[in-house]
């Protein structure tokens, strides 16, 4: 736990968060939930349904005000306290330095607009150069996460796409400016166990290649435990345990802990 | 589409490039007097007849068609475009501005539309040059009829900004107004183009009733409304049916635009 709450042999964490989080009808969502992000490391954040997780998401991108929250404490990214940020500093920083990769493809895009729009807009957000550059940037990018690179993929809907390409894209718009964090809420949570795995893999490869360090928040102990390098459990809005990930599956020290890896599927059929 | 959209697109495409073709269909211009034939029986020359002041009626017609048609398109799209102005600062802003614009568009909704029009035309300068009714037409259309378009864009535009993929804009790095405008204003699009096509129909007969009434578009230029005027005294029109053709072809023109735009919603 201690770990956590403090930086490692001095070096700073590339994010330290202290929070608390509160929505009108239901105080205390997040109570002192603390945790370290080291430079390229992949930190899960375990959790049920209803235990915050994505409360942190947004509150570390100040976005919770969007879905009626406040939040209290300190976001301390890259030395520099962002819960006091503005919102035009937070606007430089949202999809420069922190992106978030959100849980559900085919709702998180716009249907109203190409494929290739959408990953203009984000783009946009943070380049003045002409357009014909950065496409192709964008081009390579979405060759990188194994989609068809060319002009009929981008002139495509979201609803002509399937639901796994439809995740590669909001990775690919996620990872456009090469951000030190990115945050994936439940990115797999809607996808089969093929594509799930692939996306898995594509995450650890962003990660190695990029050297972005990923915020991975999911109720999914299976694929936390094949790709995160440290876990952190949340429940009832409060982190219970924080280790290294094989610790945590192998020797879980907290009663809520042991109940969610107790609660995974065996294979083996009982007589 | 059935044989019977399609013969009602055909019929309503007919009537525009009639209205189109007006000059090369009647010869006459709509305001020519032809003071040795006033009320003109139809014959070879003026196939509807001629009007009291002895002008061709297929030309008032006709010229009065570009009128009717020209006008409803261009204030339902300035009531579409106001209704989208209103709707969506409401939606998106909330707080007090979401309540006071629908306090507004509830009062004039509730209030009796027709009557509201006619009221506030009576109130403005009667005696006007052509065009300058025109323009008053246009924009007393386009002005008081925001308010239901507006309440039903507003309602879309409120959905839009609590929707996964507005916080995903936000959360790559895009300012407010360009969410509202990149990525909020596409998805309203369909909801205004419904907004315009119901308010093309609704504008051509509220322009027909000022017109009849005397408060459309000023003499000498046509419109539906002025030809309508002159069939108010049923007695006329036993003596002379082709009277009756500003209706028909009003009626007629209404029919198909209905038949053809509200199949085509479905």
């Amino acid at each position: 736990m201690s770990e956590t709450l403090h930086p490692m042999n001095g070096s700073h964490p590339l994010l330290s968060v202290s929070l608390s989080a509160n929505y009108p009808n239901r105080p205390g969502v997040l109570d002192n939930v603390c945790f370290d992000v080291k430079s390229g490391e992949i930190l899960a954040l375990v959790g049920q349904s209803g235990s915050g997780k994505s409360t942190v998401a947004l509150c570390i991108l100040k976005l919770l005000e969007v879905k009626g929250g406040s939040s209290s404490g300190a976001i301390m990214f890259q030395g520099r306290d962002i819960e006091k940020a503005t919102e035009r500093e937070m606007r430089g920083i949202r999809g420069r330095e922190i992106s978030l990769v959100p849980q559900s493809p085919h709702s998180a895009l716009n249907p109203a607009l190409r494929i290739g729009t959408q990953l203009k807009e984000a783009w946009r957000a943070h380049a003045e150069d002409k357009w014909e550059s950065g496409k192709q940037g964008i081009l390579r990018l979405l060759e990188n996460v194994d989609l068809p690179a060319d002009e009929a993929f981008l002139r495509r809907y979201p609803s002509q796409v399937s639901v796994g390409q439809a995740q590669r894209v909001l990775i690919a718009m996620a990872v456009i400016h090469r951000p030190r964090l990115l945050i994936a809420d439940e990115p797999t949570s809607a996808l089969d166990l093929l594509t799930q795995r692939e996306v898995l893999d594509l995450f650890a490869r962003l990660n190695r290649e990029l050297n972005m360090a990923i915020l991975y928040i999911s109720h999914d102990l299976l694929s936390v435990a094949s790709l995160c390098h440290r876990a952190a459990v949340l429940e009832r809005g409060r982190i219970v345990e924080c280790g290294a990930a094989e610790q945590i599956f192998e020797h879980p020290s907290h009663p809520y802990t042991k109940r969610l890896i107790d609660a995974l599927p065996h294979l083996q059929r009982t007589p | 589409m059935t044989t019977a959209g399609k013969s009602a697109g055909v019929l309503l495409f007919a009537i525009v490039a009639a209205s189109l073709a007006a000059g090369y269909l009647a010869p006459a211009s709509y305001e020519t007097q032809f003071r040795e034939s006033p009320n003109a029986s139809p014959c070879r020359q003026f196939p509807l007849g001629t009007d009291e002041l002895g002008r061709d009626r297929l030309a008032r017609l006709l010229y009065g068609s570009r009128v009717s048609l020209l006008l409803a398109p261009a204030a339902a799209a300035l009531s579409v475009a106001l209704s989208a102005l209103i709707g969506i600062t409401a939606g998106y802003a909330g707080g007090w501005l979401e309540r006071a614009a629908m306090a507004a568009a509830d009062l004039f909704v509730s209030l009796p539309w027709l009557f509201l029009l006619l009221t506030v035309r009576a109130l403005l300068p009667l005696n006007v040059t052509p065009w300058a009714s025109i323009l008053i037409t246009f924009l007393l259309l386009g002005a008081l009829s925001w308010a239901p378009g507006a309440r039903v864009i507003r309602s879309g535009a409120a959905a839009l900004k609590h929707s996964e993929f507005a916080l995903l804009a936000r959360a790559s790095g895009c300012p407010g107004p360009r969410l509202l405008w990149k990525h909020i204003l596409p998805n309203l699009r369909p909801l205004m183009a419904a907004q315009f096509w119901i308010a093309i129909p609704m504008f051509i007969l509220s322009e027909a009733n000022l017109g009849m009434l005397g408060l459309g578009i000023a003499e000498p230029l046509p419109s539906w409304g002025g030809l309508l005027a002159e069939i108010q005294d049923p007695g006329r029109i036993a003596g002379n049916p082709v009277l009756l053709a500003p209706a028909i072809l009003l009626t007629v023109f209404l029919s198909c635009f209905q038949f053809v735009f509200s199949k085509g919603d479905r």
